[in-house]
């Protein structure tokens, strides 16, 4: 889906201008969530948070129709008796919820593209499935898009807090987190939304985001958008990642500068894997060199360097390392 | 076997639970001038003091020598048996002959008979249809610390007086009469304990447990002290009215089964901004098993309805074990003392409205709980730094990380290096309610800081500590901002330090398995340092002497004749060298130069 729609003009605003709050009624939203192989548990909390706050926001105003859809990636489907669905408040709350198993491990971007299919709402809500929404997570992030130049705002993770930088006044980041973001359904519409072909778990917001900002439009990070995000630490306080997670950041490590024309970090990294000594980097090394090979680098985008940042291993500043 | 019946012709006086006991009748009385009734009377030991407070005295017992004496000290007497309350008190009022009822006795009776409860519940009517005349009861504890002691050695002395008299058929606790006396309808107005620090249980003379000055006496006394206040009556003396209506206040015969944890949230109101991510982090918990007391310790009403807004807007899978308790007056123990009265979990664990729980810190707790019953339980947690930005209710940031989480506090607990200075954040452990309920081990409510310490340090002797090593907490540390560490000025830390030691220093201290090898793995560890302290001190102290008697032949060389005699030559010389180093510097020199 990336690229149907890729426009790369900088503009002063929000493409259309368009303010879905301003509209006749409040915007309509969608909330959409990709399983993959998640605990019934962590789903039921989920669903139960997110539809609290869908009908919190409904019953201020910040929305009116709601629907959910659910997307599911693991090798079978989690939701078979789909009794959860059928919670009495996320009955109440969606005027409308699907599920869809899809056969095959589509990734996060793959499965939130697949879901993008059929938007029809003003705002996207794309949430991790290991979240718990904030009772006032919609009405706080609805209203940042209150703003046209706004596209896409993201909440505050807790207990780990992203280390990702963000204007303290004004709330501009560089790009928004995949865990839990709202979107213009018109972000989506003129990006194409994430790029599957080219990142299948990390680095797919970063995508996202900075192709929705060469469109134009500003991503914003709000605090008071609260979401617990089940991140676990080690006892030495570091940040607990899988291999998969591993494995993508570090693609993501080479990716994201070669599709934002900055191909010497890219080569950098790339002989960083290669000459590591460590089997897994030096196997996705390999799987990269090969797409290089087979020439199936992205088309470079951003060529000023207007929205990509890469400061040290990272794709904006942070405030804070999880590294010593 | 027969008794002797003058095993119980007692006589009155100070110090005695018959003294307390008219002291329950010279307060309570019902009216002045009318008849005190004694019900198993024996020999009327109160009698004579009855009359003294210008009452009549009727003494109605079953037993012929006591009736004989009182009958020889001029008392109105009446023989009737209380197997048959019904008949009895029929006879009883026959005798008033309309005589005001001024007060009822049972001393030292009750438990003497098989229908006790028949009996409360029959007087009770009667003191009703007398002009609800009060009720003065003396009754012995079962549960006195000495008895507690020997049932523990495997002893249980039955006497022919006393405590455990061969005749007792009832055995009366503090809850245990309570339960009684409200299920016949009697509502307790005073009571008068008779206390005894060694009851007549107290023999044999010499047995270890049961001395005050043997370490494990002590223990146990200590134990016995915290959890109940009847450790040391000896005599339940209590005074009641008839109330209108019995009510059955029967203890459950099996506990309701509460959930494993309930989860202590201290608020002041003034943290909106975390106390929210503190409920949000409660609500993602994997393991659900625990509920939530919100302990809102003095906030006012906007405060409180504000977080009870807070709260309900939670789904109610959450919102529903969730309860606002309010709490008045008190430091920072008060609160959690108060949350420990109403929960209804296994185990309290406390959360301040700054902290947030990882996805896991209930589970934790839950499966080290369960695979430990009993013992304290105690995960890591992550301390993180950050700042203060000002904000609004909800509608600022409130803070901001300064730094990523870190883990300074050992994931495994050392209890020597605890009993120097706290290293388990508030978070990070759990105790067993019946820590506080039984042993009465609860928050110290004299200390303005520590408090958290001082419980651990406490529960890590009689409960043990079981730990896992992993992060299940996150413990805010504020750059700018108010917490206990900038709330509270130095001293006050340093004398709660003082006052936690000293609190343990008080009683025996019971150290788990395997500690002996940590403390004489300790003391070696001293001994080494010691040793190696010595052994510099003694190379240091030759090196002074060597060092004082080169000085000293330095000065003597520097004194001599031919020393003086020289010292133009040595001058020349200095003169000489610098003059050459002048005309040709060294490499380093020139080095230094450029």
């Amino acid at each position: 889906m990336a690229g149907a729609g890729d426009d790369t003009t900088p503009r002063e605003a929000g493409p259309s201008g368009a303010d879905p709050a301003s509209s006749v009624g409040p915007p309509s939203l969608r909330v959409q969530l990709v399983l993959y192989r998640n605990s019934q548990g962590a789903i039921e909390r989920c669903l139960q948070s997110i539809a609290t706050a869908s009908a919190l926001a409904r019953r201020r105003g910040a929305v009116g129709r709601a629907v959910l859809a659910i997307g599911d990636s693991s090798p079978q489907p989690i939701l078979s008796d789909r009794a959860m669905l059928e919670d009495s408040l996320v009955g109440a709350t969606f005027d409308a919820v699907s599920y869809e198993h899809f056969g095959a491990n589509l990734g996060s971007a793959g499965g939130n593209n697949r879901l993008f299919g059929d938007l029809s709402e003003d705002l996207v809500l794309v949430l991790n499935p290991d979240t718990y929404a904030s009772p006032r997570l919609v009405i706080e992030l609805t209203a940042s898009l209150a703003d046209p130049s706004i596209g896409i705002v993201e909440g505050r993770q807790i207990p780990v807090e992203h280390p990702k930088a963000h204007h303290l006044e004004l709330g501009d980041t560089g790009w928004a987190c995949g865990a839990c973001f709202l979107a213009r359904a018109e972000v989506v519409s003129v990006t194409g939304g994430f790029d599957p072909d080219l990142f299948f778990l990390y680095g797919d917001d970063v995508d996202f985001s900075w192709r929705a900002r060469l469109a134009g439009w500003r991503i914003m990070h709000r605090p008071t958008a609260r979401v617990f995000h089940d991140k676990r630490l080690t006892p030495d306080g570091v940040l607990e990642v899988t291999d998969a997670e591993r494995r993508y950041a570090a693609e993501a490590a080479v990716l994201l500068p070669w599709r934002y024309s900055r191909p010497d970090l890219a080569e950098r990294n790339l002989a960083a894997f290669e000459n590591s000594g460590d089997a897994p980097l030096q196997s996705i090394a390999r799987g990269l060199r090969e797409r290089q090979r087979l020439g199936q680098l992205p088309e470079p985008l951003d060529p000023d360097g207007t929205v990509a940042e890469f400061v040290e291993d990272n794709f904006a500043e942070h405030r804070f390392s999880y590294r010593d | 076997m027969t008794e002797d019946p003058l095993r119980y012709h007692f006589a009155f006086g100070e110090g005695t639970p018959y003294a307390h006991a008219m002291a329950l009748v010279s307060e309570h009385v019902a009216v002045s001038g009318g008849v005190v009734v004694d019900l198993g009377c024996g020999f009327g030991a109160v009698a004579e003091p009855v009359r003294e407070l210008g009452l009549e005295y009727l003494g109605v017992d079953s037993e012929a020598a006591g009736i004989k004496d009182l009958v020889g000290r001029g008392m109105e007497v009446l023989v009737g048996d209380l197997a048959r309350p019904e008949e009895l008190f029929v006879e009883v009022a026959g005798c008033l002959g309309g005589r005001p009822v001024a007060a009822i006795l049972m001393l030292d009776s009750l438990e003497h008979l098989p229908n006790a409860d028949e009996v409360l519940g029959v007087l009770h009517r009667f003191a009703c249809e007398q002009g609800r005349a009060p009720l003065v009861v003396s009754i012995p504890n079962v549960t006195h610390v000495d008895l507690g002691i020997k049932l523990l050695l495997g002893r249980f002395d039955m006497t022919p007086t006393g405590l455990l008299d061969r005749t007792h058929v009832r055995f009366f606790s503090d809850l245990g009469l309570d339960e009684a006396m409200g299920a016949a309808g009697w509502f307790e107005i005073a009571r008068k304990d008779f206390e005894l620090s060694q009851s007549d249980q107290h023999f044999p003379v010499g047995t270890v447990a049961l001395e005050a000055a043997s370490s494990l006496g002590q223990f146990l006394r200590e134990v016995r002290a915290s959890a109940s206040p009847s450790a040391f009556v000896n005599q339940f003396v209590r005074a009641y009215l008839p109330g209108p209506s019995p009510t059955l206040r029967t203890l459950p015969a099996v506990p309701e089964q509460g959930p494993f944890l309930s989860v202590l949230v201290r608020t002041q109101g003034k943290r909106p901004h975390t106390f929210v991510e503190t409920l949000l982090s409660l609500a993602a918990q994997d393991c659900a098993d625990f509920e939530v007391l919100v302990l809102c310790h003095d906030v006012n009403a906007f405060e409180r309805a504000r977080i009870e807004e807070t709260i309900g807007e939670f789904h109610p899978a959450f919102s529903g074990r969730v309860r606002v308790v309010e709490v008045c007056g008190g430091g920072r123990s008060r609160p959690l003392n108060v949350g420990a009265v109403e929960a209804a979990g296994r185990y309290l664990a406390v959360l301040d409205d700054d902290d947030v729980a990882l996805g896991n810190w209930v589970g934790e707790l839950r499966g080290l709980a369960e695979r430990h019953p009993g013992m304290v339980v105690r995960i890591g947690v992550a301390e993180q730094w950050v700042k203060e930005l000002p904000g609004a209710w909800d509608s600022e940031a409130g803070y901001e990380p300064v730094d990523r989480p870190r883990c300074p506090y050992p994931m495994s607990f050392d209890l020597l290096e605890h009993l120097q200075e706290n290293q388990t954040p508030p978070s990070g452990f759990a105790v067993p309610r019946s820590l506080v309920t039984d042993l009465g081990q609860g928050w110290d409510e004299s200390l303005p800081v520590y408090e958290d310490w001082d419980l651990l340090m406490r529960a890590a002797s009689v409960c043990g500590i079981a730990d896992a090593p992993v992060v299940g907490a996150l413990y805010r540390r504020w750059r700018v901002g108010e917490s206990s560490k900038t709330a509270h000025a130095d001293h006050e830390w340093l004398a709660a330090k003082a006052s936690v030691v000293s609190k343990l220093d008080r009683a025996p201290y019971l150290l788990g398995r395997g500690f002996v090898t940590q403390l004489r793995l300790a003391a070696n560890e001293r001994s080494d340092l010691e040793n190696r302290l010595a052994g510099t001190e003694a190379l240091a102290a030759v090196l002074n002497t060597l060092l004082g008697e080169a000085r000293a032949q330095v000065a003597d060389l520097r004194g001599s004749t031919s020393w003086r005699l020289t010292a133009p030559f040595r001058r020349a010389g200095r003169l000489l060298a610098i003059a050459r180093r002048r005309r040709h510097p060294t490499a380093q020199s020139r080095q230094a130069a450029t």
